[in-house]
């Protein structure tokens, strides 16, 4: 047996080696050291403060008691974490880059940064951890008086009672806190010294706990399958009585909720996590120490049941087995194991209920209860904050003593964890609404949190009081006021189940309903919009989309006041000088850039929480600062302004379009006028020469009265020459516009191309003979029957004959015939053996005024340069091509294709 | 050493089984399943039920490891995640 003293002072030694480890890991926080501090394996570690007193003993008790269901403990958690990818990785994302600083914050962050719903979770974690915390206080006491039991009287440490030690350990646990835990405030809430001290503690529990289950299962009991014969031999029961039931799911899933919202988990999984890959690591070396945890767990119980008298705690076996067996330096080792998890769950737990009490309750009631910054004062926001956290340690752990006190001789702690794990999943469905569902509103987490919370409190929270309160006793019986359907334990005559189970699935029933169904019927504020899309879509989104509160509205010298009285003098310059934000005297009164507002809120989010944070900020630039509605119309107006514009991209492009068409046709109207203009100028050219002369020589003739009679017939003869040449030059612009007009009358008939050919031939021979040109014939198509009007066909091949003899410059000129039927075309082709058209010509050949190589061929009369013109229009009219061609003979050859009418043979015959 | 890495189809992949091997957890976890190993059989002197819970255990554990090496760099994330490199020993190795 060990004496108290010895086990007492081993205990506060033990404290006093946490109180070294942690003030060395604190003092290299910022050297080499601090990279192992910041290792993954530490992190790891120190997530196993999920492993308290109560896991320590409690595990082996429960498999003494109920089997196989302490593994549901460590199952949920395993679970979790296995899938860490998929919602601790989110968690931690968006923690770090609100600056979140607990549950709460990071709640009351998500749903538009409110102060109620991050005190109802803030008073939910305390009401839920304190007797959490006196269960820890009790395994301390419970497991000093079992390991010296036998000395009672000796000593004089061993005559303080269970309430003194309580109250020592509470003591002790306050100061160690207050020391490590309230040092700074923290631009994030990190504290390098405890997570090391509880890392450390993590080592000391599993190494004692496997050394007790070795000892146990190798030292004595001889191998795991002995144990388990022996435990059989002695009459227990080793297989499940009972198969597994709506409670191991119950179990699953509170464990599961308790290692993501129990706020000391929280404290050490996301807010002291220092890199989201570290979770890459705890996702599968957490599940680990838990199995190594409870490795040992059911043969400890099985042989301690075999072994050990009966009327044995079976929760104390851990200490007891050895004790028993003679090794006390093995139980005082397993001792310290089982005071490492409960002092580190002390600890972190009143760090966490410390900062959400500091930042979500007493900050915001005296940041409401002054104007802020006029009402400065000696006020000192940091100073207050860490008093604050002080005393709200203290009070914590006194709240935890005093639950202690008040239950200590009853059985109300034992079932004290899983109630407490009931009472933190609560905040489950607004966490999972938080992170995934965009439209949760502040008031659908409100009323779920709180009804949940308020159906926890009535259906379990309550009844554990049953053995310590007759009139709750008679409650649970009757229910309130004799109303059955509201007993705690039955409620709406909801019977037959373990009473957790009962209340897990009402409690979490109804607030996920009432979640769901509020946030349905009630729509966000513009803060809860903009904090549930940084949420939502933390993987998605980049920091760019920051709520602006206020655009340049607060001085420079406000808000350095606000900072510094916050973060400091020394961290709020440094904030402002790395911003480019003077605080000069000069630049006191200058308004500063809203980005550089929202860091500020982000930085202050990380030492205040986001609620009060956001409170101490708006106190500032309130005072013309523009609204968030009036962000989020803006961003409305400017979403409405993009879509018109894009609409007025659109018509606009329409209108390029149209103007394009437009040029188009303009450049196509100048090029009329310019051949209207061209055309005019031709034909006042063409007119003003026979005019000329004509106008000349009647002068001559009015005014010279001696000219000889041959003399006066000569210019009479020109005279008339020229009025022809005029009228001709008329008759075939006339013809040209009703050509171009279409308006002539025209009447195609079916005719043989052959006899209009043979017409227009007849036609030329006079002027051939006259210029002595042969005319000669190649061969000849039998008919061509084509649609046309007869006299504008002959016209054509008129003008081209005439053509081809008045212009041949050679000296035995000759003129070509030919004509043959090509597929389903008429062809004819006029060519001659004079010089040809020059190249230059030969694309403009067929426009107005164009005269090949007249010039060179003076005497004859000169051409217009319409008549090919004309032709070109008549054939196309025909639905025929005129095109000039090579032919056989040296100089021009035209060819006019005309199509072939079908009646063909009708038509030959006819004519035959 | 840890440069951002391209996305590829692989990762999406593994990250699907970053959800399934914790669902299929949850099932083998069940009530209906455990229930069929209580049937007072003894491996090697242990409890069936026993064996099989501590099995899955080690399965998940097992299986977190795999998932830790298989998994993209949490810097690296979902589709155009974040920019911040992740700081992970096995960034080059996976």
């Amino acid at each position: 047996m060990l004496s108290p003293d010895f086990v007492i002072l081993t205990g506060v030694a033990y404290v006093g080696l946490l109180f070294l480890i942690a003030w060395v890991s604190e003092q290299h926080a910022h050297s080499g050291y601090a990279r192992f501090l910041r290792s993954p394996a530490v992190y790891t570690l120190s997530i196993s403060v999920y492993c308290t007193s109560w896991t320590f003993y409690g595990a082996v008790g429960t498999a003494a008691r109920s089997g196989l269901e302490f593994l549901a403990i460590y199952m949920g958690p395993t679970i979790v974490f296995v899938g860490w990818w998929f919602m601790l990785r989110k968690l931690i994302r968006i923690s770090h880059a609100q600056r979140i600083t607990s549950v709460a914050d990071f709640l009351s962050s998500r749903f538009g940064k409110s102060s109620r719903l991050a005190v109802l979770v803030t008073l939910i974690a305390v009401v839920s951890i304190t007797p959490y915390i006196a269960l820890q206080l009790k395994a301390i006491t419970t497991s000093i008086q079992a390991i010296s039991v036998a000395k009672g009287g000796e000593d004089h440490l061993a005559r303080l009672d269970e309430l003194t030690l309580a109250f020592g350990v509470a003591v002790g646990m306050a100061l160690f806190t207050i020391l490590f835990g309230t040092r700074n405030v923290d631009a994030r809430e990190q504290h390098p010294g405890v997570v090391a001290a509880i890392a450390f503690e993590a080592v000391v529990k599993l190494i004692a706990l496997l050394a007790v289950g070795l000892f146990v299962v190798f030292g004595l009991g001889g191998g795991v399958s002995e144990i388990f014969t022996k435990a059989a031999e002695a009459g227990l029961e080793i297989h499940e009585q009972q198969p597994l039931g709506s409670r191991w799911v119950a179990v699953l899933v509170l464990s599961a909720c308790a290692v993501i919202c129990l706020p000391r988990q929280f404290q050490i999984t996301v807010v002291e996590n220092s890199n989201e890959d570290h979770l890459r690591t705890a996702g599968w070396a957490f599940p680990a120490y838990l199995l190594l945890m409870s490795l040992f767990t059911m043969p400890i119980a099985y042989y301690g049941l075999a072994t050990m008298p009966a009327g044995s705690n079976p929760d104390m076996f851990v200490l007891t087995l050895p004790m028993s067996a003679g090794y006390d330096a093995l139980a005082l080792f397993a001792f310290i194991g089982g005071f490492s998890s409960a002092t580190s769950m002390i600890i972190v737990a009143s760090i966490a209920l410390s900062i959400m009490v500091s930042n979500h309750v007493v900050l915001p009631l005296v940041l409401r209860g002054t104007r802020f910054p006029e009402d400065t004062g000696e006020r000192d926001i940091a100073r207050l904050l860490l008093r604050a956290r002080r005393v709200s340690i203290a009070g914590m752990l006194l709240l935890g003593f005093l639950y202690f006190w008040f239950a200590k001789d009853s059985d109300a702690l034992a079932p004290i964890g899983l109630i407490s794990f009931a009472g933190v999943a609560q905040f489950l469905p607004a966490l999972l609404a938080a992170l995934y569902w965009r439209h949760a509103t502040v008031q659908g987490a409100f009323t779920g949190t709180l009804l949940g919370f308020c159906v926890w409190a009535w259906t379990l929270f309550l009844p554990s009081f049953e053995t310590t309160s007759p009139a709750i006793a008679t409650l649970i019986q009757h229910g309130p006021w004799g109303i059955a359907a509201l007993r705690p334990e039955e409620l709406f005559g909801l019977v037959g189940l373990d009473p957790l189970v009962h209340s897990v699935f009402w409690s979490l029933l109804v607030n996920a309903a009432a979640l769901v169904v509020v946030s349905v019927l009630s729509s966000q504020g513009a803060m809860e919009r903009i904090q549930a899309t940084l949420f939502v879509d933390a993987f998605q989104r980049r920091a760019s989309m920051q709520p602006h509160i206020a655009r340049g509205s607060a001085t420079t010298g406000d808000l350095f006041l606000v900072a510094e009285r916050v973060l400091g003098w020394k961290q709020a310059s440094a904030l402002f000088e790395a911003s480019g934000v003077g605080r000069d005297h000069s630049d006191a009164d200058v308004d500063v850039p809203p980005d550089f507002i929202a860091k500020l809120e982000k930085e202050l989010a990380g030492s205040i929480g986001s609620a009060s944070a956001h409170i101490l900020l708006t106190t500032v630039v309130a005072k013309d600062s523009i609204s968030l509605e009036e962000v989020m119309r803006m961003a409305d107006e400017t979403q409405q302004a993009i879509e018109y514009s894009h609409d007025l991209e659109e018509k606009s492009r329409e209108l390029r379009i149209a103007a394009q068409q437009l040029q188009e046709a303009n450049g196509k109207l100048q090029e009329l006028h310019r051949e209207k203009d061209d055309f005019l100028s031709q034909v006042s050219h063409e007119i003003r020469t026979p005019m000329t002369s004509i106008r000349s020589f009647s002068e001559i003739l009015m005014t010279e009265q001696d000219l000889s009679p041959e003399q006066v017939e000569r210019f009479i003869s020109t005279i008339h020459n020229e009025s022809v040449r005029l009228t001709r030059l008329i008759e075939e612009i006339l013809d040209l516009s009703a050509l171009e007009h279409g308006e002539r009358n025209w009447e195609n008939t079916l005719n043989n191309g052959e006899a209009v050919l043979d017409r227009s031939i007849a036609v030329c021979e006079a002027l051939a003979r006259r210029r002595t040109v042969s005319i000669e014939f190649g061969p000849r198509a039998c008919c061509g029957w084509v649609l046309a009007d007869a006299g504008r066909l002959s016209q054509v091949f008129i003008n081209i004959i005439a053509n081809a003899i008045s212009h041949n410059d050679s000296p035995d000129p000759r003129v070509h015939l030919s004509s043959r039927l090509e597929a389903d075309r008429y062809v004819v082709e006029i060519s001659d053996n004079g010089s040809g058209i020059q190249e230059a010509y030969r694309k403009s050949i067929f426009e107005k005024f164009v005269r090949a190589g007249s010039i060179s061929h003076s005497g004859s009369a000169r051409g217009l340069g319409l008549g090919l013109n004309i032709s070109y229009r008549i054939v196309e009219r025909l639905g025929g091509t005129l095109s000039l061609v090579e032919g056989s003979l040296k100089g021009a050859c035209f060819r006019v294709s005309l199509p072939l009418q079908p009646h063909c043979e009708h038509g030959q015959a006819l004519v035959s | 050493m840890p440069e951002r890495r391209p996305w590829r189809e692989a990762d999406g992949k593994r990250q699907d089984l970053s959800v399934i091997i914790p669902a299929f957890g949850v099932v083998l976890l069940m009530p209906l399943l455990v229930n069929l190993f209580i049937v007072r059989v003894r491996v090697f002197g242990v409890p069936l039920e026993i064996v099989y819970l501590f099995g899955v255990w080690l399965f998940l554990v097992g299986a977190a490891v795999a998932l830790a090496r298989l998994l993209p760099p949490a810097g690296s994330g979902a589709a155009g995640a974040e920019d911040k490199p992740a700081r992970s020993k096995r960034t080059g190795a996976t």
